[in-house]
């Protein structure tokens, strides 16, 4: 393993290009030349003019120092690992070599951005001037902090509407496949289909996964739904279990960030053994999730469905100009101030929960554990988000959900969580899925048309479930 | 007083408020910790934290303080951190009493055992070259390593020494256990129900047979492995089937069983980037990448270690106990421990005798020595357990030369292999079960992420079942 020389460099930029499609080496060569000449400016090694001159490429450029000396032997890695593993794949070769990675890894996440999003959490809304003051620093000093929050940990904010409101329901159905065969066969299929949405997610094992169709709540539907689920009985599944989404609630807390670490530090037992018995003491008093239990249907037209599925998002989604011609796309033409009044009328009807999402200092895996029993044990089961970082907690009718980002270094807490769960009383099963795959089938702007405003009913056609 | 002062006056002012409250936090910790007569110990401890954090928030401390005591596990005078460690243990002060943890030791164990050792360890482009030399030669000399590192035998010695202490290195002696006329065997399981996957720890904890290795759970607790070590007689095969159909009635829905015919270590530091620490596994480009590779080329530079099971020997009780004494790399006083081992067993051997029939075991290749150690931001132990065609499992046998730390063995009938997967590398697992059910002539794979197992008997146990006269296992009801 030896430090990767100069002119050895230069030998491997040589070979990975030979191995690329005259079009592609055209796109590449800049980048590559770029990467290698940046190497050796960071390596201290002089550069001739005609170096100096080579033009900047977009993603990589030599003339900005950018990194330094440790970001710079990290490329060479990068070109090393290209080369020895014959990558001929342009755009992975693009994406590995200015990939972010080892920058991300030791990102520190500063007790301030710890506040921004606590104060985020609580309330979604506020204006930066105000946050700003609460924080005790200026608006300019919010904004660099949220876009490194962007940048670095995928913040944004996002609205999870509530279906029932919109006389749709969420059906879940927890699945065993046959084979892992027949989970890729089924993940294709999904993937292809038109129709109401379907959320396909598929553990690493390749063999258990969760489907959430999101269906009109009309017994034509329900039918077809009922159809499905024997038809993928017999195609794909060894067993399976149904349960309908009843609510959905989220928590976002650093009461366990170590900033001496710049990380997450829990002690695994503490987490699962303590809180039970701590929940169970203190449940009135544990702060309260985020979120809302699904509600009953309103009177609703295009136009609020459409606003409803971004009425908090941060981003372009949260643009009125992006929404006013959203809204025009399917045949709805209103004024900003009238766009304003709408999603004022809509907030105040609760018929969506902002929700903050980033990904946590130190994250390692996302887990699921899906809690079949009665609704005492959930609420004990509620109060666990209070001693983890990220969780989001689906009520179902049959249990509940509970959807971990885990953080690096606490591996065992998977399984003495789950043990934990299944030692409740009150609980008859739980299953723990650890997701990589997650398919959408289906975006709310792809069904809005099937939306009959008069008769206040959906379209439903053959194959849409 | 000007703004500014005032400013720093009331900062002041405020960081003693916080530090009166964090007194009070420690005497109420102090106040409910148990047992009473570790309290001492436990006050000194937690004396000592406050006089650090009263140091590097700039208070002066009295003459008496400054004359406090240290604590073994945290000394306020010799820590030289700064306030990112204040933080760090306020925090830590604050989880022991919002979760009204009250045992003594355990409080101790909470702040000392994060409090100084923060930084994430990383190996230097020397450590991996001595690991990678001793994983191709595990028996080199400390003088010899140092010619081939073009450096001296301090430095050597310097650096294994670090490699003991951050990453359990060591040199492991496995044992050929088919020359002892033992089969390996693993059994792959899917219990009906938790119930039973209870049950079955509790027959193995409780009634363990004798040739019975090992009993591991995947967190889930549903699916698991055991380990056996049969005699390889005719009795002995057709008992363990016995025991297969007893435990498919009693506690599994499914299994498979695969006798153990080699065994390989690979070692690969291919993806890990020096300057920054990390592990590219974790980018799914670079993973999907190496894995197709892997699975590719043939001519691929392994950095294996095999070993295929041998032949038997002719042995007695004492080569057998001899074996099962455990070789670490740098246990010096082995000939003594091994004595002792025997004359638990009733053999009284001279040092002498012991090295000499050591001596014989080690040139009848009864030991494979390969290296061990965990490596830097080790997150889990994941195990892929694949039924496969001959030609499959040759190919896919080459996918642990891309893993940072893999154990593989193979059977007849496919292969196993456990790996060492870094922290924020999780995807690796699925890409891998991805691509190797994309495999022609693969049946099935199993993913399996260990839980701590156990081993319900230790290895000398089977030693008084050994009949050297007629070199045979003496088997009886219930053994396996």
């Amino acid at each position: 393993m030896a430090v990767i020389a100069n002119d050895t460099l230069e030998i491997i930029e040589q070979r990975i290009l030979s191995r690329l499609m005259p079009t592609e080496r055209n796109q590449l060569a800049s980048l590559l030349r770029n990467a290698i000449l940046f190497i050796k400016q960071m390596r201290g090694e002089p550069l001739t003019d005609e170096e100096k001159s080579y033009p900047a490429h977009k993603l990589l450029s030599h003339s900005e120092h950018f990194g330094g000396k440790e970001a710079a032997e990290t490329v060479a890695f990068r070109l090393h690992l290209i080369d020895r593993y014959q990558l001929q794949n342009a755009n992975y070769i693009e994406q590995i070599v200015t990939l972010d990675y080892p920058a991300a890894y030791g990102k520190r996440f500063t007790a301030r951005k710890a506040l921004i999003l606590r104060e985020l959490y609580e309330t979604p809304t506020i204006p930066k001037y105000k946050l700003a003051k609460k924080i005790g620093t200026s608006s300019r000093v919010i904004t660099r902090e949220l876009n490194e929050l962007q940048h670095e940990f995928a913040f944004q904010i996002v609205t999870s509407a509530d279906p029932q409101k919109f006389r749709l329901v969420s059906q879940g159905i927890l699945f065993r496949a046959k084979s892992a065969k027949h989970s890729e066969r089924l993940e294709n299929l999904l993937s292809n289909q038109q129709g109401f949405n379907r959320t396909f997610q598929l553990d690493r094992d390749m063999l258990r996964g969760v489907i959430v169709f999101r269906y009109p709540n009309q017994q034509k539907a329900h039918r077809m739904f009922e159809e499905r689920v024997r038809w993928l009985q017999d195609e794909f599944f060894l067993d399976c279990y149904l349960f309908l989404l009843t609510g959905f609630h989220y928590s976002l807390s650093f009461a366990t960030y170590d900033p001496e670490i710049n990380a997450f530090s829990f002690d695994p037992e503490i987490v699962s053994e303590a809180p039970f018995t701590y929940i169970k003491q203190h449940i009135s008093t544990l702060p309260k999730l985020q979120g809302c239990d699904y509600g009953e249907p309103i009177r609703f037209d295009r136009a609020d469905f459409l606003l409803a599925h971004s009425l908090y998002s941060s981003g372009y989604l949260g643009q009125t100009d992006f929404k006013q011609r959203l809204l025009k796309q399917h045949g709805v033409d209103l004024s900003k101030k009238t766009i304003w009044k709408r999603e004022q009328r809509l907030r105040k009807k609760r018929v969506a929960t902002p929700i903050i999402e980033v990904q946590i200092p130190g994250f390692d895996e996302n887990i699921s554990f899906i809690v079949f029993g009665s609704q005492e044990a959930c609420n004990t089961i509620r109060g666990i988000p209070t001693f983890l970082p990220y969780v989001i907690f689906f009520t179902t009718d049959s249990g509940c959900i509970l959807h971990i980002q885990r953080p690096a270094h606490t591996s065992a807490l998977t399984g003495q969580l789950l043990h934990s769960i299944q030692k409740e009383p009150e609980v008859s099963d739980v299953k723990l899925l650890r997701y990589q795959w997650r398919i959408v089938s289906t975006r709310h702007v792809d069904i809005v048309d099937r939306w009959n405003e008069e008769e206040q009913k959906w379209e439903i056609h053959e194959g849409d479930i | 007083m000007c703004p500014y002062e005032k400013s720093l006056d009331e900062e002041r002012k405020h960081r003693q408020k916080e530090f009166k409250d964090l007194e009070q936090l420690v005497n109420r910790i102090l106040k409910l910790a148990q047992p009473r007569n570790e309290k001492e110990d436990l006050a000194l401890f937690l004396g000592n934290v406050l006089l650090f954090i009263k140091r590097v928030e700039g208070f002066e401390l009295s003459e008496d303080e400054k004359k406090y005591p240290s604590h073994s596990q945290f000394s306020h005078s010799t820590l030289t951190k700064g306030r990112d460690t204040v933080l760090g243990l306020k925090h830590r002060l604050g989880i022991i009493d919002r979760f009204n943890i009250t045992n003594a030791h355990r409080i101790i164990q909470i702040i000392a055992s994060t409090a100084v050792s923060t930084p994430i360890e990383t190996l230097s482009r020397r450590q991996i070259r001595l690991i990678l030399e001793l994983h191709q030669e595990p028996l080199l000399r400390q003088q010899e390593l140092a010619q081939r590192l073009s450096t001296s035998s301090t430095v050597i010695k310097r650096e294994l020494d670090n490699l003991r202490r951050h990453f359990s290195f060591a040199v492991v002696h496995n044992v050929d256990f088919q020359k002892f006329k033992l089969l390996l065997v693993e059994i792959d399981f899917y219990t009906k129900s938790l119930a039973a996957s209870e049950r079955l720890a509790q027959f193995c904890r409780k009634t363990p047979p004798l040739f019975l290795r090992r009993i591991c759970f995947d967190h889930d607790f549903r699916l698991g492995y055991l380990t056996y070590q049969i005699p390889d007689q005719p009795r002995g095969r057709r008992l363990l089937e016995d025991r297969i159909k007893w435990l498919k009635d009693e506690f599994f829905e499914d299994a498979s069983k695969f006798p153990i015919r080699s065994m390989h270590i690979g070692i690969s530091f291919d993806s890990y980037d020096l300057s920054s620490g990390a592990w590219m596994l974790g980018a799914e480009t670079v993973a999907e990448t190496m894995l197709q590779f892997a699975l590719r080329e043939t001519q691929d530079a392994v950095q294996f270690r095999s070993h295929r099971y041998g032949e038997a020997l002719q042995f007695d009780q004492v080569d057998y106990l001899l074996a099962q004494t455990p070789i670490i790399s740098g246990e010096k006083n082995r000939l003594e421990v091994c004595q002792k081992v025997l004359e638990q067993w009733g053999f009284e051997l001279a040092t002498k005798t012991i090295w000499k029939r050591d001596q014989k075991l080690r040139e009848a290749g009864v030991y494979f020595p390969t290296v061990w150690f965990d490596i830097p931001e080790l997150e889990e132990l994941v195990q892929f357990s694949i039924e496969c065609t001959p030609d499959a499992r040759d190919r896919i046998s080459r996918i642990p030369s891309i893993l940072p730390y893999t154990y593989m063995v193979t059977s007849d009938d496919g292969l196993f292999f456990t790996f060492q997967r870094p922290s924020r590398c999780a995807s690796i697992t699925g890409l891998l079960t991805r691509l190797i059910n994309r495999e022609e002539g693969v049946s099935k794979v199993t993913l399996l992420r260990y839980e701590p197992s156990f081993s319900p008997q230790m290895f000398t146990q089977t030693a008084s079942r050994w009949d050297s006269s007629r070199q045979r296992w003496v088997l009886q009801e219930g053994d396996i």
